[in-house]
């Protein structure tokens, strides 16, 4: 079967470069992008070979540019650390040029030098702790676009890669200056490719509450923190100075990072009980991460030492294994009750930690007893 | 006429919302702003067709997303979109208001 699609392929080289060559003009493809992109996931090194020159050589005569970046990004290829920087050039259009590759030396200025020093971090904190491989956990190549937009105050993940404004210098600094926000817009790669929590309501809180928990851990990972001695800060040094606030979320006190003439106060809750039902941020999805956020909080808290060894395992386990699209936030807590029970044995420290933190946001596990 | 934007999520998740009047406006803004209403056709986009709806690349996340609403003495009209399923054609009028709102 494979080999099939690999003869086809082949063929299909040989055509399309034919019809190439010959009349310099458009023409149909035969092999559906999925099949390519199949076995650039799962062939073996000669058949990656091939079916990426197929997809390239497709992708230019359909007229598009940046072929390789944007290929790049949607496929596997490496199986190993690999980060591509690229620079916006301050329009709203990504990847745009390249300008740092996989151990290329530093340059181009502090958001390109931060997105490839932070993605390095990250990628070490999953590989070295998780023993996980990249986002896809199959070595996908982590790419960056810096310098989006004018003034830009924002960063996100596209679905495919991570997007960085430079900020106002207003209200935020460049988004790449915090080690936790870099590693929380990889986390929603990984949540994408794991749990594929809904981006909307509970679930999407949840998506945006693992982006958070990871991001922190991320952080304290690189600085071998204890959970006593961790900020619990997100986006810490985000702000300028103008702005009343230490950072944008606070694990440890949900609703508390800011308070400011300019942009308002934190409004995040620390407890169900102060849910927020709102139709804004895809139902208040930066909002009510603060729940989660700090049920993980009091875990890692309860249990001690360093929040990624136990904490965080438990949290993993349950993103890669357990939730799904539609996983709300008692389904969340049952979980990791469960998960914990398994890890660490049933009313270990470590189980009861997790109760007692669910338990501190109103939300206690309910236990399927099998 | 009046035209009011509200931007909410993006990694920091704070809503903004401005409201501009056209009556409040020089002749210049006003009918710039005229030309920038016709040219994204905004009346004709529905505010709930999957090209403009908040359902976007699955797995994206922390994009801005913006609702724009136009009431004049005829009708009230809803555009939701966002950074992702961003459509050229009403980018320039969304830009135009996001300028006017840091004013």
């Amino acid at each position: 079967m494979f080999s099939r699609y690999l003869e086809k392929i082949v063929q299909h080289e040989r055509v399309t470069e034919h019809i190439a060559a010959k009349h310099n003009a458009c023409c149909c493809f035969i092999i559906p992008d999925y099949i390519h992109k199949h076995i650039v996931e799962k062939g073996t090194e000669e058949q990656k070979r091939k079916a990426w020159q197929s997809l390239i050589l497709t992708e230019q005569l359909r007229g598009r540019r940046n072929v390789a970046g944007s290929l790049h990004t949607l496929f596997a290829v490496a199986d190993k650390l690999h980060r591509t920087i690229f620079d916006a050039k301050n329009l709203e259009s990504v990847p745009g040029k390249l300008v740092r590759s996989e151990g290329g030396k530093p340059k181009g200025g502090a958001p390109v030098n931060e997105a490839y020093n932070y993605s390095g971090n990250t990628y070490d904190f999953y590989s070295q702790v998780f023993d996980r491989n990249s986002i896809d956990g199959k070595g996908m190549r982590l790419d960056s676009s810096v310098h989006y937009g004018e003034g830009y105050n924002n960063a996100f993940w596209n679905g495919t890669q991570m997007v960085y404004g430079d900020g106002d210098g207003q209200i935020f600094n460049r988004f790449t200056i915090s080690l936790d926000v870099i590693g929380h817009e990889l986390t929603h790669g990984v949540t994408q490719y794991e749990a594929a929590l809904e981006y909307q309501d509970q679930p999407g809180a949840l998506n945006e509450s693992m982006s958070d928990v990871f991001g922190s851990l991320v952080k304290q990972y690189a600085l071998k923190q204890t959970a006593e001695k961790a900020d619990w800060l997100i986006g810490a040094g985000l702000l300028t100075r103008k702005i009343k606030g230490v950072a944008l979320r606070s694990m440890k006190a949900p609703g508390t990072a800011y308070d400011d003439p300019t942009i308002g106060k934190d409004s995040q809750p620390a407890h169900m009980r102060d849910y927020v039902n709102t139709s804004s941020d895809n139902g208040g999805v930066h909002i009510n991460s603060g729940i989660p956020n700090h049920a993980f909080y009091l875990t890692a808290m309860e249990i001690g030492g360093k929040a990624w060894e136990k904490a965080g395992r438990i949290w993993y386990i349950t993103l890669r294994d357990r939730l799904r699209e539609s996983s709300d936030f008692q389904e969340t807590a049952n979980l990791t009750f469960e998960v914990a029970g398994s890890l660490f044995g049933k009313d270990s420290k470590e189980q009861k930690a997790v109760f007692t933190g669910w338990q501190g946001v109103g939300l206690p596990p309910k236990s399927k007893s099998k | 006429m009046k035209i009011q934007v509200e931007r909410s999520g993006g990694f920091a998740g704070i809503v903004s919302s401005t409201t501009v009047d056209t009556q409040s406006l020089s002749p210049n803004e006003a009918n710039e702003i005229q030309k920038l209403i016709q040219n994204s056709h905004f009346f004709e986009i529905p505010s709930k067709s999957p090209q403009y709806s908040s359902k976007t690349k699955k797995g994206a996340a922390d994009y801005f997303t913006y609702k724009i609403t136009i009431q004049n003495d005829e009708r009230e009209h809803s555009v939701q979109l966002n950074d992702i399923n961003m459509q050229p054609k009403i980018k320039p009028l969304l830009d135009f208001l996001m300028k006017h709102s840091q004013k």
